[in-house]
C-alpha cells in the first residue's frame, strides 16, 4: 500500500482550511487535479438508457421488444428536494476508506477508495470522499461520478493531466439521494498510459462497508 | 506497506541469510544432523522409435533426488551417426529433429543430473531409433457416395483417411463436378458440410479430397459423388441469406461505436427455421453456411415466417455448440423472428436482416436483436482460427450470457463453461467489441486445450501482475488480435457524453529500459502487455525492431496443447517460451531477441524462470525473486517476502511460489505462517502439474497446515497472506515475511 508522506503531512494543515470549505472541490494534499470548484448538480446527460436487451429475446418464441417508455400520464421520477448543504468534511485516512469494486475485464490500473461521512438517507446530503490511487504512472486521470436519476451531486469530475503512481488523488462530493434512487453510484475512472488508454466503472454502494469475505476469484477477465 | 519496507526487508534479508547459511553450506549442516548428501538418480526416459524429420523430445523429468532437488541436467549423445543438435543440453526435456538416415540408425544419449548440493548421478542412457524409411504418403478417403434432396445439409466424411507413419495434418476438399458450385463450410476439416442446392433434375456433385500428413507428404485425390434430387413433389426450397447488423468503430483508436452506420455481415453457422405463420411450430430447420446462406424445404404454398436463433452448432469432426442467452432468466438462446410472413412458393430469395435495435444516437429503440449474432460471429471466427491449426477439434459446449443484468465480462468454467458479456448500453456493452469477445473466447480455448493456471481477478492496463495472470490475460488479447487479424484492441464505453474507446495495440512493445519514471509500463515477465506483444510478434509476419519471428499461429497452438499443458511449473511466459524454443530450435536466437527486449531472460530460460533477474519497479527484489523458491522436505524453513506495492490480490508480489520434490511416495505436511501481526491469515495451495493437490485456506488464522499423501514428483506451493493475496483483503495489506516448512 502506498502511504504518501506528503499526503500525510499536508493533511493536518489542510484539514483546518477545509473546515471553511463547504464543498471541497480541491484537496491540497493531493496533486493538482484540476478539479473545478463546487457546482450545482449538473443536468443529467442524455444517457441512452436501453431497454434490457435480453428480455424480449429470452426465448426463441419471443418477438422483438418495443422500447420501454413511461406512460404519458406517469408521474415524474421522484427527485430529491433541494438539498441543504452539508457541513465541511475532513479527508479521511486512506487506509480507512473502502475499496470500490471495479468492473470486470481489463480495467484501469488504479484503486478507487470511498467513504461517506454519514448514512446516505433519502433527501439528506452527505459528503462522499473519493480517492483514486493509480498503480502505474500515466496521464489524463479522470474520476467521474455518473449522474443518475434520483441522486443530486455537487462537484464535477476530478481530472489530472499527469497521474503519478505514488500519489493519491482526492475529490469530495455532496450527495443527496432521492426516495427511489439506485442502491449505488457508478464511478468512471479513466487513464492513459504509454501502452494505451483504459477505463473502469466502479461501484460505490450507498450502504457502505461490507464484511470481508475470503473468496478467491475464479473469473478470468 | 511502503513505510515499513525498510525494516521488514532487513528482517527478511537477515532471515534469508540465516537460511542460506544454515541450509546451503554443505552436508554437515543438514537438518537431519549431518547426514551425507545422497546422489541423485538420473532417468533418461523410455526408448523411442521415430522417422526422419519429426521432432524428438528426450525426457529426463523422472530423475529424482531423495534428499533434495535436481539442479541441472546434462545430456550427451554417446553413440550414433550423425551427431544431432539438441535444443539444449541442460534442460530436462531437450528436443532435436530426427536426422535423415540411409539405414535404420540408433542414437544413444546419456543423462547425468546434479542435485542442489552438487552431487552428480551415474549416467542413464536412452536410445532413439530413427527409421530409415522415407515419410510414407497418407491415403485420402473421401467417404461413401451419398444421395440428398435439395435443401438438405450434406456432410462429407474424410475421417477414414489415414497415414501409416504419422497423422493427417490437413484436409483439402474441392468440388470437381456439378452445377451450381456449392459453398463448403469448414472445407479444410475432415467433415465439411454444404447445403444441397436447388436442382431441376437429379444432379451429381463430385468432390475431391487430398490430405497432407504431419511430415508434409500429400495423398492422391479421393473422390466422392453426391447425387442431389429435386425436392419431393409438393415441396419447395426457400432460400436466402441471413445478415446481422454490426456497429463499427470510428476511425481513430479512441473513438467509440458509430451506431449511425451499422454494416451488414453474413451470419455464419446459425440455426434458421421456417415457422408456420402465426405459430411457433417449426416446419423445417437449416444451418447457414459461411456466406450466411440457408435453404429450407417446406410444402408448397405454405405461409411461413423465418426465425433465426443465436446458436452455432456442428456435430461430428470438428464439433462445436455455442449459444447466446440471457444470463439472468433465459435458458433458451436468443432468436430473431422476422415480422410478417410470406408464401413458400413465392420463388424469390428471402433474405433476413437482423437489426441493431439501437438508434443513431445510441439509444435502444427496440430489441437489440443483432447483438447475440455479432457475438456469435466473433466466436465463429475464433473457431476457424483454431481449426486452421487443428482441423478436427471438438469444442466443449459454451454458453454466452449477455443480458441487462450481466455483472461483468469474464470467462468462468465453474458450473458449465460460460462467457459473460456486459450489455449496459448507457455504460459499457461488449457485443460489438470484437477484441473483448475474442479475448474471453481465448480464455475458453486456453482452459480447454491448454492449461490456465491464471488465478483471475481484476487487472488494469500496465499492472505488474502475478505471472500466471500476466500470461493468461496476455494470451487472451494476443489470441483476439490473431483471430481478427487486427492488432488494435478496442473496448467501447459511454463516458457520459460520447461513445469512446479504451485501446491498445498488441504490436506496440512495452519499452525495455526502466530508467525514468517509476511504475511505467516497461517490459516484464509480469506484464500482460509483454505477453501479448511477444505472442503477436511470434505470429505476425511484420518485422520490427526486435522481431524477426514470423511463425504463424500453428507453433503457438502446438506449445499450448503439449508442453504448456503438461508443464510441472505454473503456466507463465517462462514455461511457454521455453517450450517454444525447444519446438523451434532454428528460430531460437530470434525468439531470444524478441523476448529479451521485454526484460525476460530468454537466453537461459527454463519453465521456472530460474535465471530471471529483472525486478520491475516499484517492487523490490525480495518479494519478486526468485520466482520459485526451492525447498526440500525436512529442510530449513523457506522464508519469502510478500508485498502489495504493485497492488493487491493478483498483482506481482502478492503470492509467492515454492517448488519441492518428493522422491518417493510419502506423507507430506506443510505449514505456513506470516509476520503479519494485525490480522494474519496465511493460506497456501499445493499443485502438481497444474492440478490442485490440497488447499489450506481455512478461516482467518495466523498459521495454516495441511498434510497429504504425495506420490513421487515435483510439487508447487502457492503461498500468500490474505492481506495481500486474497480477493477481499483481510487486515492491512503490506510487506510481510511468509515462513513455510515442508516435512
Amino acid at each position: 500500500m502506498r502511504t504518501n508522506k506528503l499526503d500525510v503531512t499536508i493533511r493536518t494543515a489542510a484539514g483546518v482550511l477545509l473546515v471553511s470549505i463547504l464543498l471541497a472541490g480541491c484537496d491540497k494534499r493531493a496533486p493538482d487535479t484540476g478539479a473545478p470548484p463546487a457546482t450545482p448538480a449538473q443536468a443529467a446527460p442524455a444517457t441512452p438508457d436501453a431497454p434490457p436487451p435480453a428480455d424480449a429475446l429470452s426465448t426463441p418464441d419471443a418477438a422483438p421488444a418495443a422500447p420501454v417508455q413511461p406512460a404519458p400520464d406517469a408521474p415524474p421520477p421522484t427527485e430529491p428536494s433541494v438539498a441543504p448543504k452539508p457541513t465541511a468534511a475532513v479527508e479521511p485516512n486512506l487506509d480507512s476508506m473502502t475499496l470500490a469494486t471495479p468492473s470486470a475485464k481489463l480495467s484501469v490500473a488504479a484503486d478507487l477508495r470511498y467513504q461517506f461521512d454519514g448514512v446516505a438517507l433519502p433527501n439528506q446530503p452527505v459528503i462522499l470522499h473519493l480517492a483514486a490511487v493509480p498503480r502505474v504512472s500515466g496521464s489524463k486521470l479522470s474520476v467521474n461520478v455518473r449522474q443518475v436519476d434520483g441522486v443530486q451531486l455537487t462537484a464535477g469530475a476530478l481530472s489530472a493531466q499527469k497521474a503519478n503512481g505514488a500519489e493519491v488523488y482526492r475529490q469530495q462530493y455532496s450527495v443527496t439521494r432521492g426516495t427511489h434512487s439506485p442502491p449505488e453510484l457508478r464511478v468512471l475512472v479513466t487513464m492513459e498510459t504509454t501502452a494505451g488508454s483504459a477505463f473502469g466503472f466502479f461501484s460505490v454502494p450507498f450502504g457502505s462497508g461490507t464484511n470481508a469475505q475470503k473468496q478467491d476469484s475464479v473469473k478470468q477477465r | 506497506m511502503r513505510k515499513y519496507t525498510l525494516g521488514l526487508t532487513l528482517a527478511g534479508i537477515a532471515a534469508l541469510l540465516l537460511t542460506a547459511c544454515g541450509g546451503g553450506g554443505g552436508s554437515s549442516s543438514s537438518s537431519s544432523g549431518g547426514s551425507a548428501n545422497t546422489a541423485p538418480v538420473a532417468n533418461a526416459g523410455s526408448n523411442q522409435t521415430v522417422i526422419s524429420g519429426v521432432t524428438v523430445t528426450l525426457n529426463g523429468s523422472a530423475s529424482s533426488d531423495s534428499d533434495g532437488a535436481i539442479a541441472s541436467y546434462t545430456w550427451t549423445q554417446t553413440a550414433g551417426t550423425p551427431t544431432v543438435a539438441l535444443s539444449s543440453g541442460t534442460t530436462s526435456q531437450p528436443t532435436f529433429p530426427a536426422p535423415t538416415v540411409a539405414t535404420t540408425t540408433t542414437l544413444t544419449f546419456s543423462l547425468v543430473v546434479t542435485d542442489n548440493r552438487g552431487a552428480t548421478s551415474p549416467a542413464a542412457t536412452v536410445n532413439v531409433t530413427v527409421n530409415s524409411s522415407l515419410n510414407v504418403a497418407p491415403t485420402a478417403n473421401a467417404g461413401s457416395n451419398q444421395t440428398a434432396t435439395s435443401g438438405i445439409t450434406v456432410t462429407l466424411n474424410g475421417s477414414a483417411s489415414n497415414d501409416p507413419d504419422g497423422s493427417i495434418a490437413s484436409y483439402a476438399w474441392t468440388q470437381t463436378a456439378g452445377t451450381p458450385a456449392v459453398t463448403l463450410t469448414a472445407g479444410t476439416t475432415a467433415q465439411p458440410t454444404f447445403v444441397a442446392p436447388t436442382v431441376a433434375t437429379a444432379t451429381t456433385f463430385t468432390f475431391s479430397l487430398v490430405v497432407t500428413d504431419n511430415g508434409g507428404a500429400t495423398s492422391s485425390a479421393s473422390a466422392v459423388n453426391v447425387i442431389v434430387n429435386p425436392p419431393v413433389a409438393g415441396n419447395v426450397n426457400v432460400t436466402g441469406q441471413v445478415k446481422f447488423a454490426r456497429v463499427p468503430f470510428g476511425s481513430s483508436p479512441s473513438s467509440g461505436l458509430i451506431y449511425s452506420t451499422p454494416v451488414q455481415r453474413p451470419s455464419r453457422g446459425v440455426m434458421v427455421e421456417a415457422l408456420a405463420a402465426g405459430t411457433t411450430t417449426a416446419l423445417a430447420t437449416a444451418t447457414t453456411d459461411d456466406a450466411g446462406n440457408y435453404t429450407l424445404t417446406v410444402a408448397n404454398n405454405t405461409s411461413i415466417t423465418i426465425r433465426v436463433t443465436a446458436r452455432i452448432q456442428r456435430t461430428g469432426s470438428p464439433q462445436w455448440d455455442v449459444r447466446v442467452q440471457n444470463g439472468v432468466a433465459g435458458t433458451n438462446p436468443y432468436s430473431y423472428t422476422e415480422p410478417g410472413s410470406f408464401n413458400s412458393s413465392a420463388g424469390t430469395a428471402h433474405n433476413v436482416a437482423i437489426p441493431t435495435g439501437i438508434s443513431a444516437a445510441g439509444v435502444a429503440i427496440g430489441a437489440r436483436a443483432s447483438g447475440p449474432f455479432a457475438i456469435l460471429d466473433t466466436i465463429y471466427q475464433g473457431i476457424q482460427t483454431v481449426l486452421g491449426a487443428a482441423p478436427d477439434t471438438v469444442f466443449p459446449a459454451l454458453i454466452v450470457d449477455w443480458g441487462s443484468q450481466t455483472e461483468g465480462t469474464f470467462f468462468t468454467a465453474g458450473g458449465g463453461q460460460h462467457i459473460a458479456l456486459l450489455a449496459k448500453l448507457g455504460e459499457d456493452t461488449d457485443e460489438f467489441d470484437q477484441h473483448v469477445v475474442a479475448h474471453e473466447f481465448g480464455h475458453f480455448i486456453e482452459h480447454n486445450f491448454s492449461r490456465a493456471d491464471n488465478i483471475g481477478g481484476a487487472h488494469g492496463l500496465g499492472d505488474k501482475l502475478d505471472p500466471r495472470v500476466a500470461f493468461g490475460e496476455g494470451f487472451g488479447y494476443a489470441f483476439a488480435a490473431i483471430v481478427l487479424n487486427d492488432p488494435l484492441a478496442r473496448d467501447s464505453y459511454f463516458d457520459g457524453t460520447n461513445q469512446v474507446s479504451a485501446w491498445f495495440n498488441v504490436e506496440d512493445n512495452p519499452p525495455s529500459n526502466p530508467s525514468g519514471a517509476q511504475n511505467d509500463n516497461f517490459g516484464c515477465w509480469c506484464s500482460e502487455s509483454s505477453v501479448w506483444s511477444i505472442l503477436w510478434d511470434i505470429q505476425d509476419n511484420v518485422a520490427d525492431a526486435n522481431d524477426t519471428v514470423a511463425l504463424g499461429f500453428q507453433p503457438i497452438w502446438d506449445v499450448l496443447i503439449s508442453e504448456q499443458k503438461a508443464t510441472p511449473a505454473f503456466t507463465t511466459i517462462f514455461s511457454f517460451v521455453t517450450a517454444l524454443k525447444a519446438q523451434n530450435p532454428a528460430r531460437s536466437a530470434a525468439i531470444d531477441t524478441l523476448v529479451l527486449a521485454q526484460n525476460i531472460n530468454s537466453n537461459n530460460i527454463d519453465a521456472y524462470g530460474t535465471n530471471e533477474a529483472h525486478v520491475p519497479l516499484p517492487l523490490l527484489a525480495a518479494p519478486t525473486l526468485p520466482i520459485y523458491t526451492v525447498a526440500t522436505i525436512g529442510g530449513p524453513a523457506a522464508t519469502l517476502s510478500t508485498s502489495d506495492d504493485a497492488g493487491r490480490d493478483n498483482k506481482l508480489g502478492d503470492r509467492r511460489y515454492i517448488r519441492f520434490n518428493v522422491p518417493t511416495a510419502r506423507s507430506v505436511t506443510i505449514t505456513a505462517s506470516s509476520s503479519n501481526t494485525s490480522n494474519p491469515d496465511t493460506d497456501f495451495k499445493v499443485f502438481r502439474n497444474g492440478s490442485l493437490v490440497v488447499a489450506a485456506t481455512n478461516p482467518p488464522a495466523p498459521n495454516e497446515s495441511a498434510t497429504f499423501q504425495a506420490s513421487a514428483g515435483d510439487y508447487l506451493v502457492d503461498v500468500y497472506d490474505c492481506a495481500n493475496g486474497c480477493d477481499t483483503a483481510e487486515g492491512a495489506p503490506g510487506d510481510y515475511i511468509l515462513t513455510v516448512t515442508i516435512n
